[in-house]
């Protein structure tokens, strides 16, 4: 396994508070979630996480009656200035690796970016980004 | 007007024909069928032991599942070489329920059919707009060849296209219209949007419905949508297709042909002959067909049946029209869905046993159907395309496996409702 963070995947109906239940689960607990992103398609949606106790969010929402996925995603940290998201993207694509999806997670001076690739291209991903210098993260 | 004089014989003389064709069919598939021999003997009887119309209740049921069970040909009595026509119901795993016809079924069918359209005032001076689906489903050549038996000019329209449907209905002048009561009202809708008074536009003057089960209220709003006479016909494949049983100007009740189709209606659970006049389940053995004889055939639908004669003229025996199910069908505009069926073709689409909940409902007049299949570990991903791929293919398995048009919804784990621990596999909203 090439250096990743884990990030949960809930599915979630498209409703009124389903996503208030899923915070809420995870506030109860005490759980902090460093990124979050919401993706919808039709009736219903994806919930990606990054939260401080991954296991333990996924038994408690497994509980709570909703199904959940761990994947590993890239994170990489960058500083907050201009081009740099575009310095990643270019790399990536010069080796021609894609890009599924990205978000970001705020953590402290720098900024965080959480990429998604194919899980065969995952570990050559990492190569090309940090023998060019990215600081790729094992931890958010 | 009568088709036939043996419609208004004395109840001594249909007797007579049908114990007489009971023997017949009897020495047929004891003789022909190793699944009857079989059975038959089981019971300790031969086709010798059929001497009066109640030693009818010592013979098997036959059941759909004894059909899967020989599909496709098995309960076939005649050589490959003689049978005609095929024609099949949906099944589970994609396997479905398939009938036979020889020549002289086909004259059965065709005789019945045009009963049911002299019972309904159609002859040679009629078109008959015939909107039932053509295909593998007997709605379609049934009602086609029956009109063209009682010297009908026959359209055969088939399904969808309601605008065209609708074109074509004007300019041929269609008289008849043969089709789903939903459907005849959703045609009905979709014309009156030229305006209130777009009867004047067309000749209807009576429809010729069924497949499908229909409350009083449906069938005098279908009746007042179109400002015509509404005939209700009832059959089944596994029996011939349309034209078991059809209503008349005089009754609501169907006029069962009991000369081709012996009924009985037993108590579902016990399997016990019931008493005339009482409601259960209605069983159908066969008298004159040739390439698939049936036995006491369970049609797993609810009626009762009634001998007195009707005003009509007509002295056969008048069934109910349909009040329910004694299992879990549901028709579907027009189509024949067992919850059953939808759990293997999930199965088979994705792998895994997903939970999953029917909801039909009324989509103006047509049937609507959605299913919500619950996301399970099993399935779930971070993949938003793959969940959507998913939802596509049970919904392409379920249309090219039961016919069927549904709605797949994917829904949180849990979602679908329990009762005792079980889930509610089935939510008719129709009713």
């Amino acid at each position: 396994m090439s250096k990743s963070v884990k990030q949960l995947s809930v599915f979630l109906e498209n409703k009124v508070g389903r996503l208030g239940e899923v915070t809420g689960i995870l506030a109860k607990a005490g759980i902090r979630i460093r990124s979050i992103e919401l993706v919808e398609a039709g009736d219903f949606g994806i919930l990606r996480l990054i939260v401080a106790e991954t296991e333990r969010a996924k038994e408690l929402l497994e509980a709570g009656g909703f199904s959940v996925k761990v994947s590993p995603v890239i994170a990489v940290e960058i500083a907050h200035e201009s081009g740099c998201f575009n310095r990643i993207v270019s790399l990536l694509a010069a080796e021609g690796i894609n890009i599924q999806y990205a978000y970001t997670c705020h953590g402290g001076p720098l900024g965080i970016f959480i990429l998604k690739t194919d899980r065969v291209e995952m570990l050559r991903a990492v190569e090309v980004l940090e023998s060019d210098g990215v600081k790729v993260l094992d931890a958010v | 007007m009568i088709w036939n004089t043996v419609e208004s014989a004395s109840r001594e003389a249909i007797e007579a024909i049908q114990l007489k064709r009971l023997q017949e069919t009897a020495r047929r598939v004891y003789a022909l069928n190793p699944f009857y021999k079989e059975k038959f003997e089981e019971r300790g009887i031969t086709p010798e032991d059929i001497r009066s119309l109640e030693d009818l209740q010592r013979l098997p049921f036959t059941r759909k599942q004894d059909l899967r069970n020989h599909y496709p040909f098995g309960l076939f009595c005649v050589p490959m070489s003689e049978v005609v026509r095929i024609h099949s119901s949906s099944g589970t795993t994609g396997k479905p329920t398939v009938v036979g016809y020889n020549a002289h079924d086909m004259e059965v069918w065709n005789e019945v059919m045009a009963r049911v359209y002299t019972m309904s005032g159609v002859g040679a001076e009629d078109v008959v707009h015939n909107a039932y689906g053509y295909g593998l489903f007997t709605g379609g050549l049934g009602f086609h060849y029956g009109a063209e038996k009682v010297g009908a000019t026959v359209v055969p329209a088939s399904g969808g296209f309601t605008d065209r449907q609708l074109m074509l209905m004007r300019d041929f002048g269609a008289t008849v219209l043969a089709c789903t009561p939903s459907f005849a009202l959703h045609l009905a809708e979709v014309a009156a949007k030229a305006g209130s008074e777009f009867r004047k536009d067309y000749k209807l003057k009576v429809g010729i419905f069924g497949a499908e089960p229909t409350s009083e209220g449906l069938k005098k709003e279908v009746a007042k949508a179109w400002g015509i006479e509404y005939r209700e016909v009832y059959g089944l494949s596994e029996i011939i297709g349309p034209g078991v049983s059809c209503s008349c100007s005089h009754s609501d009740r169907l006029h069962l042909f009991e000369d081709h189709f012996l009924p009985e209606i037993i108590d579902p659970e016990t399997g016990e002959v019931l008493p005339e006049g009482e409601r259960g389940e209605l069983v159908i053995t066969t008298l004159s067909k040739q390439a698939l004889p049936i036995i006491r055939y369970r049609t797993g639908d609810i009626t009762s049946l009634v001998k007195e004669p009707c005003g009509c003229g007509r002295t056969m025996v008048r069934m109910e029209s349909i009040v329910g199910r004694a299992d879990d069908m549901l028709i579907v505009n027009g189509v024949n869905v067992y919850p059953s069926q939808v759990e293997h073709v999930i199965a088979n689409a994705e792998g895994v046993t997903l939970n999953y909940q029917i909801i039909a409902e009324k989509k103006g007049h047509l049937d609507k159907l959605e299913i919500m299949v619950e996301v399970s570990e099993e399935i779930m991903t971070d993949n938003v395309g793959e969940l959507e791929h998913i939802r596509k293919e049970i919904q392409a398995s379920l249309l090219n496996n039961l016919y069927i048009n549904a709605n797949v919804k994917l829904v949180e784990p849990n979602t679908i409702e329990r009762s005792m621990g079980k889930a509610v596999r089935v939510v008719d909203k129709r009713r």
